[in-house]
Parts: structure tokens; C-alpha cells; sequence
């Protein structure tokens, strides 16, 4: 680094803010964007970051292009960005061919370790493992999934069946749709038909927000059917979200998160009023905006503590850093490149927030090749459930 | 190892733990990446080299380093691994591939290894070790079916000559009795061609033997 005056570190910002995903993208987006000026207005950093924003619109191909064209420019070490896996797959050839450094912020379906990311959103043990523990001993094991045509649906289904199956539980169906498709009513009437403990849904984006508007319409003419009889759990609902998808079809669906904006911590009150203050009052935060923050935080820190952008240095000294983040204290396991986070479950109320019905002890080791995993012990081990769907809100 | 892991019908989510894996190569940044992945998916790992006529029963899989690879490397015959062989290639010169392909191993891993590659060559390499087992066994039970059904057929030439009847005919009396002894067609052939009579010969007015078969042959 250069001591003279403040560097300017060029750091990569790549989200979808149009496109089918673009809800989610922007909150990525914002929560790198809110700690970039965080970081440029803290005297104890003797850098700002300087981001080079790019939309690749959804498009898997242009986010290839964005990076590559980002990292030809040999002083970018550093990309915030991807959302889907399909986007990162295609990004991570040209960050290890640069040997550049990727921060990725979604939870995301494992089985992956790459020297050239940093996986800051929750692994399958911290998502959709919690998740499946809650649903199959509250709900039952007869599962019906739906989830948009690609790896982030296909893996998570391909773990819930070992899982469901470990138990003696029965995948129902497993339906999959084309991304960014709306047409999504037949599914309601196989649901109609089946009847199943609950419905795990791993579609995203607007065929997300479609269908669970369809559900809910259906649940209110079909008592048999609706999220208050036969829920839907997802491993990505989060607040902004629920605005998408309209406040009379946002109540009593369940997400395992390792953020919700209704987490009683005071650094969680910061993050959601400096939030608020940059993007507007109406703004909600979200995991995704959150993991994004947190990444951002991170790199300054490590950039800090070892004076170089180099991925090496940066890494070594990613082992000394962590951040007590909106969620919790967060830090990135050396062995792995993931994060150690908190795993929460929510269900969601109709003021558009989560009502938390079951938070982690402590930060969880993140273990993206299942390796810890007792799949017929899952719901039987998941005895820390501190609430029941029925019990009151815990404001 | 996790053998079918990834058949159709089971979904059972494939798993390393606690597997001993050897690793075969010299200590560079590849045997390093190998290792440090075979960590993350909790193996054990040795690593070895120099190495010489290696045993199998330290490791249930060994990934061996194709470019330094030579005759003697391994103590099992050749192509003969009694745990599935996963070959770490670098150079793709003729000689090279042929001796590589000679040790039959289940997948292989080119170089230089990053950050993928080594879990689905694991998860490969279990399948396709528990698939050409289950073939070399298939095999060796139709070899042996194939031998005895030479047998079958002397016996029936015998029943024919016996009784002037048909091949059809034969073959329903050595079934017939094959099912009121509870022993192998194979087993009752071999005691007819020994000489033994069937009740049905005494039947068609010869006399028996007095000779029994010996049951549990087939």
C-alpha cells in the first residue's frame, strides 16, 4: 500500500439490478455499496474503495464478460458479486485465470471450495439442513418440491431426498420450472391433489413470487390447502422479497436465513438505520444485503491488517478478522473459504418481517460438503426448536 | 467406499469421512491441493514418495502420480488394484497414457488440480470400482454357469438314451427331480452322469441303483 495520502483500491461490484432476479441483486448491491461508504468514511482505513459497478442483467454469459473485462485491468484483486450458481460457475474461471479473489455473498447449494472465493452466504448445514430438521418434525415427511430449472433447485432437492429418505420420509414430486416463468397455477392443483406435509420451494425470483401468490389465493378458497396448513419453506425468502410479493400473500411462509432484519442486536439496529438513511425509509435489509456488507467489511479489514490487495495476503489475514456482523460474529473458516455464520428460521408475518422461530446457539462451522452430516439424524437431533407456529409472536 | 452412491434409486448423499486415502506424489503444489481437499472432505491422508511395490491395506484409495509412475510402483499385479486407483496426469505423451491405463485405474485428475476436480473423482472412482466388481463377479458366476451347462446337456443326452425319449422330455424329468431333491440342475446332472438313477428310471423299469445323490454339490 501507499502511505502517502489515500490509495484508491478499485474493487469489483457485479449484480443483476434488471433481470428476473433483480430484487435480490440490488440488495446485493446495496449492502456492498453501504459498506464501501462506510469504509471511505472511516479515518482508520488509510484506503477508499473505488467500485466498478456492473449489471449483467441475469444473463450467466455477462457476468463472465463483466469480470473478465474488470480483471484485464491488472490492479482489480477483488469482486463482489454473483447471485445464482449458474452466474458464479461461469464467473470462477476467469477469477482463478486472473487469480483474483471472488466474494460471493449468496447462501448457495455446496459442494464447491475454491482458493479463488470467499464464500460469504451459508452453506447447506446452514440453511437448508436446519431448515429440514424444523419442517420434518413439525410438519411431517411427505414433501412436495418446486423449484426453478437450474443447480441451486436441482442440489437442494438432490440433499432434501437424502435426507427425506434417511428418515423414511417420501419426496412427492419434484417439479421444475424455467427461470423467470410465471405461469405456475397447474402446480397448485397437483398440491391440491397430494396433499403433502409441506412444500419446499427453491424456485426464485419472479416464479417465486408468482407461486406464492398463487398458493395463497388458493388457500384462501381451499381450506385443505394454504400456508397455514400446508406451508411452504424455502432456503431464500427474505424481506424485500415479501414486498415483491405483496403483503396479502406474504404471511406464514418459513425461511431459513442466517439474517433477518428482526434480529435484536444492536449492531442490527445500525445496519438497518444506516440502511435506511442511504437507500430510503421504506427499505428493508436482508440476508442478502447483509452477506454483501459483511464481505465488503471483511476485504477492508484484511486489506488493512496485511497492506496489500494480493488474494494470498489477503487470505492469511482473513484468519485474524471477524466482524460482529447484523446476525452475529462472522468470520471465514481457513479450511474451507466459508463462513462460519448463524442459522435462523423465520416465518413470515404481514408486516413483511420474520418472526424468528428458532436461532443457532453459536456461529456454525460451515461444512459445504456435507461431510458432518447424519441424514437420518436430522430431525430427530433438531430438539432446540424454541417455538411452534402457533406459539405468540415474539416481536 | 460409497459404492452407488449416486444410483437413481437411492439418494443417499455420498460420504468420505474417515476414509484412508494414500496419495502417491511427490510433495508439490498438486499432491498439496489433492491433500488439502481430501481434508476438507474428512479422509486421512498419507502421502507418499518416493514409493516402491505399494500394498493396498494402509488406504482404500490411492491416487498415484501418472508422469513418475513405473513398473514396480505397485505390489498387486498389474491392473490389478485391489482398491479403486485414481491416476493424477500431467503429461499426455503416448507412453505415459498406455502405462496409465495398464493400472486400470476408476478416474483420474489432471493436472495442474485445483479446487475442483477431487470430490467428483472420489465419488467417480467408488462407482466405477464397485461397478467393475460387480461385473468381474457377474462374470466368474456365468463362466461357471457356462461350464456346467455342459454338463447339463451330457446328462440329458444320457436321460434320452436311457429312456428313448426327447431332448424336451429329459430335460422335464432332470428338472422334475431337481425340484423334489431341492439341488442344483447342475448337481443332478453330474450324479446322473455318474451313473445315478432317477426314480423315474426305476419307473420305466430299470432297476435303481441304490446310489443316492449327495446333496449341497451344485
Amino acid at each position: 500500500m501507499m502511505s502517502v495520502g489515500r490509495t484508491s483500491i478499485p474493487i469489483g461490484v457485479v449484480f443483476s439490478v434488471t433481470g428476473s432476479y433483480r430484487t435480490v441483486g440490488q440488495e446485493m448491491a446495496n449492502g456492498a455499496l453501504l459498506a464501501v461508504s462506510e469504509i471511505n468514511d472511516d479515518p482508520s482505513f488509510d484506503f477508499e474503495f473505488q467500485p466498478i459497478i456492473r449489471d449483467p442483467g441475469g444473463a450467466s454469459d455477462d457476468y463472465r464478460i463483466h469480470c473478465e473485462e474488470i480483471l484485464r485491468d491488472r490492479t482489480v484483486r477483488h469482486i463482489i458479486g454473483c447471485y445464482t450458481s449458474s452466474s458464479r460457475k461461469e464467473v470462477i474461471p476467469v477469477i482463478e485465470k486472473f487469480d483474483a479473489l471472488l466474494w460471493y455473498p449468496s447462501h448457495y447449494e455446496g459442494f464447491e471450495s475454491s482458493r479463488n472465493v470467499i464464500y460469504m452466504g451459508a452453506s447447506p448445514n446452514q440453511h437448508i439442513v436446519p431448515l429440514l430438521g424444523y419442517m420434518l418434525r413439525q410438519f411431517g415427511r411427505r414433501v412436495y418440491c418446486l423449484g426453478s430449472n437450474y443447480i441451486w433447485a436441482w442440489e437442494n432437492n438432490r440433499i432434501l431426498r437424502g435426507i427425506v429418505q434417511a428418515v423414511g420420509g417420501e419426496v412427492l414430486e419434484e417439479k421444475y420450472h424455467p427461470v423467470g416463468s410465471t405461469d405456475i397455477g397447474h402446480f397448485i392443483s397437483e398440491i391440491v391433489a397430494l396433499r403433502p406435509s409441506f412444500i419446499f420451494n427453491t424456485l426464485i425470483g419472479d416464479s417465486s413470487y408468482a407461486f406464492y401468490r398463487a398458493y395463497t389465493e388458493a388457500g384462501i378458497s381451499n381450506l385443505a390447502i394454504g400456508p397455514k396448513r400446508i406451508p411452504v419453506a424455502s432456503c431464500s425468502l427474505s424481506e424485500p422479497e415479501l414486498i415483491s410479493i405483496g403483503s396479502e400473500f406474504a404471511t406464514d411462509h418459513i425461511a431459513s436465513s442466517v439474517y433477518f432484519q428482526s434480529i435484536d442486536r444492536k449492531q442490527n439496529q445500525g445496519f438497518v438505520e444506516r440502511y435506511r438513511r442511504r437507500f430510503g425509509a421504506s427499505k428493508v435489509t436482508s440476508a442478502d444485503a447483509e452477506a454483501s456488507y459483511i464481505a465488503v467489511i471483511l476485504l477492508a479489514r484484511a486489506i488493512r491488517e496485511c497492506e496489500s490487495t494480493e488474494i494470498e495476503a489477503v487470505k492469511s489475514a482473513l484468519r485474524g478478522c471477524r466482524v460482529e456482523a447484523p446476525q452475529g460474529c462472522v468470520w471465514v473458516d481457513p479450511d474451507n473459504n466459508h463462513s462460519y455464520l448463524t442459522p435462523a428460521l423465520g416465518r413470515s408475518r404481514s408486516d413483511g418481517q420474520f418472526q424468528i422461530l428458532w436461532t443457532a446457539d453459536a456461529p456454525v462451522k460451515p461444512d459445504p460438503y456435507l461431510v458432518w452430516l447424519d441424514p437420518s439424524a436430522v430431525a430427530s437431533s433438531f430438539t432446540n426448536t424454541a417455538d411452534h407456529m402457533h406459539l405468540k409472536v415474539v416481536p | 467406499m460409497a459404492a452407488r452412491a449416486f444410483a437413481s434409486d437411492q439418494a443417499c448423499i455420498p460420504n468420505f469421512r474417515g476414509k484412508r486415502a494414500l496419495v502417491l506424489h511427490p510433495g508439490d503444489l498438486n499432491a498439496n491441493a489433492i491433500a488439502d481437499q481430501l481434508g476438507r472432505l474428512g479422509l486421512s491422508v498419507s502421502m507418499c514418495w518416493p514409493a516402491e511395490q505399494v500394498t493396498a491395506h494402509a488406504a482404500e484409495i490411492v491416487f498415484f502420480d501418472v508422469d513418475l509412475g513405473f513398473e514396480g510402483l505397485f505390489a498387486w499385479p498389474t491392473g490389478e488394484a485391489p482398491v479403486p486407483l485414481i491416476a493424477v496426469m500431467g503429461s499426455e505423451a503416448l507412453g505415459r497414457i498406455e502405462w496409465m491405463l495398464a493400472q486400470r485405474p476408476s478416474a483420474y485428475l489432471t493436472k495442474p488440480v485445483g479446487s475442483t476436480g477431487v470430490f467428483s473423482a472420489l465419488a467417480i472412482a467408488a462407482h466405477n470400482f464397485a461397478c467393475r466388481r460387480a461385473s468381474e463377479d457377474r462374470l466368474r458366476q456365468l463362466e461357471g454357469r457356462q461350464q456346467k451347462r455342459g454338463v447339463l446337456l451330457r446328462a440329458t443326452l444320457e436321460l434320452m438314451r436311457r429312456h428313448g425319449v426327447g431332448e424336451e422330455t429329459a430335460l422335464s424329468m432332470l428338472r422334475a427331480e431337481s425340484m423334489r431333491r431341492r439341488m442344483a440342475l447342475e448337481a443332478i446332472s453330474t450324479w446322473i452322469i455318474d451313473g445315478g438313477w432317477l426314480q423315474a428310471d426305476a419307473g420305466a423299469g430299470e432297476r435303481m441303483q441304490g446310489k443316492r445323490p449327495r446333496r449341497g454339490t451344485g
